[in-house]
């Protein structure tokens, strides 16, 4: 109604759901045991396969995908409530997330009938992951200088470069990668996204340990790996728009406000009556501020459904989202003394600390959102 | 909600013809009246009274974006107050005098007689001789009560403040000695005028040139606005989620609202920062913008007031873990208004 003011329309109630909602905490319930605190304050990067067959044989993977291709044919409002709930508890997602927000509805808007075919049911049954190839050595935020070649042969296409920082690869099957079919200075023009089967002669994996001193991130080599005619995704020369039109998806979620939520969950249930007021407080302003987020979120993930791809509301959503989750430790230091080690606190909190700084340089850096979210305003 | 948006434009147009609001010899005094003879024919006060008392029935909801305009505007008229001043009155079967009004946002618990037991503050620039409303707690309940006119010329309510008319209210409408719903007003003026400073900011960076190009291009820049977006975007959220709520849980909405937009209004720091000294001279618009702001913030309760309040309840809900309990307060069954 006003320049400048970005579209956020009214969001529908998610009241509706309740049954999945009572369905999916009984699920956590049941397997939440087995998990500790380093694995609940890391969640959705945390890599567990057989969990994930679980959700999958639950039917919680590529819930709104057609039944043909092993999904559910149900509503975004569903997954929304599903996602929100695992996040929630700190549930290790890592091993479908990827597949579930981005790779999925890739292949499903722009992949081949045969793709299709191929990984949709896999990725919804929890069989299989795919992680996202996009940053290289010299190309991180600037990602249309990316490096990494695709050249057409008579078989099919022949892979040359590296790409790092890629989340989960020595554990995952496949990779979305994005490459360059173009000439060296084509830029954004050149680029073109293929799925590849990580098993193949020529890929070398390289796991990089971090400072939670577990390995995520991945270096991954590909040295002359020839790829099937049919592993393009979309259209050659689309890559950039392709991979763009899929941020708005990663940007906007839950999983941009929740990543530490059980350290607030986990303060709210223990804390001491001595430090109570503050605590009470703390836990008021927090709750105050997810839920504004969930809402912002909600209204996104309305217009994402109905096909559009806001991204400047996403882009503002991840900013104001991951400040948000990277301000939770210090919140929480600020009214428990960390002498007194409630239930496992220091561990959670430990694992959250050694993880926050990616918050917002995955899917996108701080800086490159500023950007976006600056253009948006100029009405660019 | 659209009836929201068209009532909006036309409060726009008709301030926008009764004042320039780049006219600073212009008084408080004679702002705030070509202010309220603007508004006067939009008979705002019957917007969100039930259509039954014949109102026009418009829900909380809906009458966001009037708010948002009234906050963009900064305008002296008092719209929030006459919307939900005037709903009050007829929920309490009071009837007003013609004429502005204003309404306190904070309740004046009541001894013995019908007088005010402690100032409550009132907007420097509202008319200075018009009645106020405000909310008495007494050993009954909420009272209702409407001040003279002329004995309520100060920007305080100040104790023995004359009352000319009170009734007691059907359902109490406070929340810890705060006018709940007032309070989520308040919150969307907040978000109006905090997105006005945005509108500016972006406005004047753009056309501002240092160094030889605007400041605009400068990352630097681009980073004020950018934190000044989230928080505008932030505010207006949680004030349209805060009046979505507030009709079932008059706290929970106020809370939410409230709490989150108070916190943001401190954002026109990075709107000053982008407009450099010109942003604090007595002429600019974002100096008026940032006197409204420091008022409204604190009107209703203030983010300390409601994040207490809502960490209180939550305290209270503790069996249930926290997710739980936040997503049973948001997500009740009875909020089902829009479905996909």
């Amino acid at each position: 109604m006003f320049a400048g003011a970005l579209n956020f329309p009214v969001p529908p109630s998610l009241s509706g759901f309740e049954p999945l909602r009572q369905e999916v905490r009984a699920f956590i319930a049941q397997h939440r045991a087995g998990w500790s605190a380093h694995t609940v304050g890391q969640s959705w990067v945390s890599f567990d396969r057989d969990f994930s067959r679980a959700v999958g044989a639950r039917g919680w993977i590529g819930m709104t995908w057609p039944k043909e291709y092993g999904g559910g044919e149900r509503s975004w409002q569903e997954r929304y409530v599903v996602l929100e709930e695992m996040l929630a508890a700190g549930a290790p997602i890592g091993a479908h997330m990827m597949g579930d927000r981005q790779t999925g509805p890739l292949l499903l808007r722009i992949g081949s009938e045969e793709q299709k075919r191929a990984f949709l049911p896999k990725l919804a049954s929890g069989e299989i992951s795919a992680c996202i190839g996009l940053s290289e050595p010299d190309s991180g935020s600037d990602l249309a200088s990316l490096r990494t070649t695709a050249e057409h042969t008579a078989e099919g296409w022949r892979v040359n470069g590296r790409k790092i920082w890629t989340t989960n690869a020595h554990k995952s099957e496949y990779m979305l990668a994005l490459v360059r079919t173009g000439g060296p200075e084509s830029r954004h023009a050149g680029l073109s996204q293929f799925i590849i089967d990580l098993s193949l002669p020529g890929i070398a994996i390289r796991p990089i340990r971090d400072l939670s001193g577990e390995e995520h991130f991945n270096e991954v080599t590909f040295d002359d790996v020839q790829l099937t005619e049919g592993s393009l995704v979309g259209t050659e020369g689309e890559g950039w728009r392709q991979a763009t039109a899929e941020l708005a998806f990663e940007r906007s979620g839950p999983d941009r406000f929740l990543s530490n939520f059980p350290l607030l969950d986990l303060l709210h249930r223990q804390s001491s009556p001595a430090c109570a007021p503050q605590a009470n407080h703390m836990i008021g302003a927090a709750a105050i501020e997810l839920m504004t987020l969930r809402e912002m979120s909600l209204s996104i993930a309305k217009l994402l459904s109905g096909g559009e791809t806001p991204g400047q509301a996403a882009a503002l959503i991840k900013e104001l989202g991951t400040s948000f989750e990277q301000s939770v430790p210090d919140r929480v230091r600020a009214v428990v003394p960390m002498i007194d080690d409630i239930d496992g606190l220091v561990e959670l909190l430990t694992a959250v600390e050694c993880i926050a700084p990616t918050y917002s340089l995955r899917g996108g850096t701080r800086e490159i959102l500023v950007g976006i979210i600056v253009k948006g305003l100029q009405g660019k | 909600m659209s009836i929201g948006i068209d009532i909006a434009d036309q409060l726009i147009r008709s301030l926008n013809r009764a004042i320039d609001e780049n006219d600073r010899t212009a008084s408080r005094t004679s702002m705030a009246s070509a202010a309220w003879e603007a508004i006067r024919p939009l008979e705002l006060g019957m917007s969100i009274v039930p259509t039954d008392k014949d109102g026009f029935g418009l829900s909380f909801e809906d009458i966001g974006p009037v708010l948002e305009a009234t906050g963009r505007h900064a305008a002296a008229a008092p719209v929030a107050d006459i919307i939900f001043g005037t709903w009050l009155a007829v929920e309490a079967g009071l009837v007003l005098p013609e004429g502005p009004f204003h309404v306190a946002s904070t309740a004046v618990p009541l001894t013995a007689d019908v007088r005010t037991g402690k100032p409550i503050l009132l907007p420097e620039w509202r008319a200075k001789n018009c009645p106020v409303l405000f909310i008495a707690i007494t050993a009954e309940g909420e009272r209702l009560c409407l001040t003279d006119g002329a004995s309520s010329a100060s920007s305080r309510l100040e104790t023995g403040t004359p009352v000319v008319m009170s009734k007691p209210l059907p359902a109490p409408v406070t929340v810890r000695g705060q006018f709940a719903h007032f309070a989520a007003a308040n919150s969307m003026l907040i978000a109006g005028a905090l997105a006005r400073s945005l509108d500016l900011s972006v406005e004047y960076t753009g056309v501002r040139r240092q160094f030889g190009k605007p400041l605009i291009h400068f990352q630097a820049v681009q980073r004020l606005l950018a934190q000044l977006a989230t928080e505008v975007e932030a505010a207006r959220a949680a004030s349209r989620l805060g009046l979505r709520l507030l009709a079932d849980d008059p706290e929970l909405g106020a809370a939410i609202s409230k709490g989150r937009s108070s916190a943001a209004a401190s954002a026109i720091a990075y709107a000053h920062q982008a407009h450099g000294a010109i942003g604090v001279t007595d002429e600019h618009i974002l100096s008026v913008l940032a006197e409204r702001l420091r008022f409204w913030r604190e009107a209703g309760g203030n983010e300390f007031f409601w994040a207490d309040t809502m960490g209180e309840r939550l305290a209270g809900m503790k069996d249930k873990g926290l997710w739980p309990a936040l997503i049973e307060l948001v997500e009740k069954p009875h909020h089902i208004s829009q479905v996909e």
